[in-house]
């Protein structure tokens, strides 16, 4: 049953989204989602000056801004039909322009007992110490299987990108589950726009919504 | 093998083992588990009592099966029902709570959301009058404990225990793991509301009440040891009528969804507690709010507003420093 899903899958992206770069696979998910970790570790290092001091894309190269305050919401369903004891799902969210280049990492939830998921800032705080407990997060009850996030239409060094063509990229994993790739063209310009994305395995629904924060 | 599970020096030296779980859709949100155990096989087996606990009380408590011995106690009005021990002490946590507050915190605010639904689908608002009957309707007492264990239901009207029955399924579940052989820390974390057991207790990141993004910064952290804390807010539920976004809080006392809901974070010793705290001081005015927290034992709640003003009762800052 997962293979067949998994093979589905390789051959939606042949045949409907040419320029991804390479097959995705379950190991090639795993490598994305410890460089993704592994990128967002290291701009956490940086001293917050060196981000914001990067010069924007959009000088050199004449394509407009994004209009200032604008951020695209992401927000998606991951598995709610599934029964008995679910465990939360590995889910990437990233941005690629349209050679494919992965230009923003956006979130990366990671599964038990490695990071702890829910938080960036968290990641700082994975310790080899397993005699305490993890820092957790507490909000107003959330819907299970429900996630958003949004992008404010810069890299993964801070700096603004032009208005154009990017891919919103959602993928999950889950045990026992299949796996999911949800991969969309999105055109920024100055006018906000919804968008409702098609759904994969996995990811139920997935919308976008482009306007200002 | 043996030597090395045995010999008191080994297991000393022996690093303790870190269970971290999170599931989804278990309690109507998530829930995650953490337990700090002497070894893993120790750790799995208090985080599966602790399953087995939270599914055992569902079937007492969850208002979405018909078959829940709530469920089934709430088509049986007029009758005295000889109860579990466990949905008699939340009953009666229910009434503390309800008189504690002079009915901002209500069983039956949930008889309103039934109305406020109808409405959405309906694409209006509701009947002003069909709420004012809901509500003084609630002016009464929705049942009787009596105290051999039993109760009288007096309400035809929809009831819910949701806020109560889910911090306290909590601290069963907390409270069970932390008995199991071998256990030193557990937390227990139902979408936001928690109880933490031994160790040196953890940090809760707040989230910002009024966003409903993953990736927001949180509001602050606060320190938690031996204790729950729960968060209310409208960030993720709420109710559309005619393109107008109402909260999903409903004030029992008056039957209109709270304007400007705070959000809300209530420390309190046991998750029950907190739970209700939570519930009742979005509903509350501010000042009877902090009052109410400050009356509580071992209570402290942060409010904040749609502003972003921030108000804390008297022992915030003591119940949850570093």
């Amino acid at each position: 049953m997962t293979d067949q899903n998994d093979r589905n899958e390789l051959q939606h992206d042949a045949t409907d989204t040419p320029t991804v770069t390479g097959p995705q696979t379950r190991r090639g998910f795993l490598g994305r989602l410890g460089l993704a970790a592994a990128a967002l570790t290291v701009t956490q290092l940086l001293p917050g000056g060196l981000a914001s001091a990067a010069t924007t894309v959009t000088a050199k190269t004449g394509a407009k801004a994004w209009a200032a305050g604008n951020a695209l919401d992401i927000t998606f369903t991951v598995a709610t039909q599934a029964t008995g004891r679910v465990k939360r799902p590995f889910v990437a969210v990233w941005i690629e322009d349209t050679s494919g280049k992965t230009v923003r990492n956006l979130t990366v939830w990671v599964a038990q007992n490695r990071l702890n998921p829910r938080w960036l800032a968290e990641l700082s705080r994975w310790t080899r110490d397993n005699s305490n407990l993890l820092d957790t997060v507490s909000s107003a009850t959330r819907n299970p299987g429900t996630y958003a996030v949004a992008w404010d239409g810069k890299n993964d060094k801070g700096a603004a990108l032009p208005q154009g063509d990017y891919y919103v990229c959602i993928e999950t994993a889950r045990e026992h589950g299949p796996y999911s790739l949800v991969r969309e063209k999105v055109s920024i310009g100055s006018t906000s726009f919804k968008k409702t994305l098609p759904a994969s395995n996995d990811i139920e629904a997935a919308s976008l919504s482009f306007a200002r924060a | 093998m043996f030597f090395a599970s045995t010999h008191p020096l080994l297991s000393w030296l022996r690093p303790p083992y870190r269970l971290h779980s999170v599931y989804e859709r278990l309690l109507g949100t998530e829930v995650e588990l953490q337990i700090v155990a002497a070894d893993r096989a120790q750790a799995q087996t208090a985080e599966t009592a602790a399953l087995d606990e939270l599914d055992r009380l569902k079937a007492i408590f969850d208002r979405f099966d018909p078959e829940s011995e709530l469920r089934r106690w709430l088509r049986r009005p007029a009758g005295q029902v000889q109860l579990s021990p466990e949905l008699w002490e939340v009953l009666a946590r229910a009434d503390h709570w309800r008189e504690a507050t002079g009915g901002a915190f209500h069983p039956g605010a949930d008889a309103l959301g039934a109305v406020w639904k109808q409405a959405v689908q309906a694409g209006e608002r509701p009947d002003e009058a069909e709420l004012r009957q809901v509500v003084q309707q609630l002016g009464a007492r929705p049942w009787t404990l009596h105290p051999d264990g039993s109760a009288t239901l007096h309400a035809t009207y929809e009831l819910g225990l949701n806020a109560l029955a889910k911090g306290y399924i909590v601290d069963r579940m907390a409270e069970l793991a932390a008995r199991q052989p071998g256990v030193s820390a557990v937390l227990v974390n139902a979408g936001g509301d928690l109880r933490t057991i031994g160790g040196r207790g953890l940090g809760v990141q707040v989230a910002d009440p009024f966003t409903a993004r993953d990736d927001a910064p949180a509001l602050g952290t606060v320190r938690v040891r031996n204790a729950a804390l729960a968060t209310s807010g409208s960030a993720h539920r709420g109710y559309d009528v005619g393109g107008q976004h109402y909260s999903h809080v409903i004030d029992p006392r008056t039957g209109q969804p709270v304007q400007d809901v705070p959000g809300v974070t209530v420390v309190a010793p046991d998750c029950a507690t907190a739970d209700a705290l939570a519930t009742a001081l979005s509903v509350l005015e501010l000042p009877a709010g902090l009052a109410l927290a400050d009356a509580t034992p071992g209570a402290a709640a942060l409010v904040v507003g749609r502003t972003g003003h921030k108000a804390v009762s008297q022992r915030w800052n003591a119940l949850t420093g570093r």
